[in-house]
């Protein structure tokens, strides 16, 4: 068992936070860390706990998401209690959300906005780290409102 | 359950006595017995372990060898039984483990993986995990002994990259 063994068996252990932060303790950890070798490693560790969340329209211009999963909270180092709940308000009101796509934890919403013309708007975020990106809209969309 | 006792003796050349059941907790030392290259006389030598750190290790094999026994004798034991069980064991690791340096730490490991002790592996790198979780690279670097090799350029590009985890 060398040094980078300990590492390995080590940084599984941690929370995702403290594993991205220690990118940057040396090259070679970060190699190990980037690694798909470490990723499969790190996953079949737990692969039999998850995390889901929901996303819940409870007011007209506010998302409430819904975090569940105890001990997926642990491993992303998530401090909050299971079940918790959190918002976010979008730039205007809604009248119809949608998830699109939702691969490797980042999310795509859609949602229409209510005024007349009904714009639609692109959300893409990580419920888990709540930060969320309005993407602007291609010109030729723009153009045909 | 048998009783027979072995002996083990340490890099620095201290013998210990240990009952078979709990030295079977070492996969090396279970081989070593299967092949019958134990003779009872002679103890087993064992270079790359110093006498304290196997002090630990006999320790930890012991009280999980007393754990084992338990199992068997309270099969039908109820769900709360079995609960209790497993904290006696959480506590007692706890306790174990808390009295130790990292540096004894990082010997125990290296000890439980020349002598194949997976639950002991696991423990010991949960526990390091726990102690470093909320260090700074820098802390684990001294601790691990590693030499930063990024440039202040490439450690501020990480950093800057990965700002929600060093906040």
């Amino acid at each position: 068992m060398d040094i980078l063994e300990v590492a390995l068996e080590v940084l599984a252990q941690l929370p995702l936070k403290s594993i991205t932060r220690f990118i940057s303790v040396s090259k070679e950890w970060k190699l190990l860390i980037d690694s798909d070798f470490f990723r499969d490693y790190f996953i079949s560790l737990y692969s039999s706990s998850s995390i889901s969340w929901s996303l819940i329209q409870t007011k007209p211009q506010k998302l409430t998401l819904e975090i569940v999963g105890q001990h997926g909270c642990k491993v992303l180092g998530i401090t909050r209690p299971p079940g918790s709940l959190v918002s976010f308000f979008l730039e205007t009101t809604i009248r119809k959300l949608l998830v699109i796509a939702c691969i490797d934890g980042l999310v795509l919403i859609n949602a229409k906005a209510s005024d007349r013309i009904g714009k639609p708007m692109f959300y893409i975020g990580n419920p888990l780290f709540q930060e969320w990106f309005c993407i602007p809209l291609p010109s030729i969309w723009l153009n045909s409102y | 359950m048998s009783s027979n006792m072995i002996m083990l003796k340490s890099s620095d050349g201290a013998s210990f006595e240990i009952e078979e059941a709990a030295a079977r907790k070492s996969k090396i030392i279970a081989n070593m017995i299967e092949v019958e290259c134990v003779d009872e006389d002679k103890a087993i030598p064992l270079q790359n372990v110093t006498g304290n750190i196997l002090a630990l290790v006999i320790e930890y094999c012991n009280k999980h060898i007393v754990d084992d026994d338990d199992d068997v004798a309270t099969e039908e034991a109820s769900e709360e039984e079995e609960e209790a069980k497993k904290k006696k064991v959480d506590d007692w690791e706890a306790e174990f483990m808390n009295s130790m340096s990292l540096e004894t730490m990082f010997e125990l490991l290296l000890a439980a993986n020349y002598l194949n002790i997976k639950s002991l592996i696991d423990l010991v790198c949960q526990t390091i995990a726990n102690n470093i979780k909320d260090k700074t690279p820098e802390e684990v670097r001294k601790i691990f002994s590693i030499e930063n090799d990024f440039t202040p350029e490439e450690e501020e590009e990480i950093r800057k990259e990965n700002a929600w985890a060093f906040g």
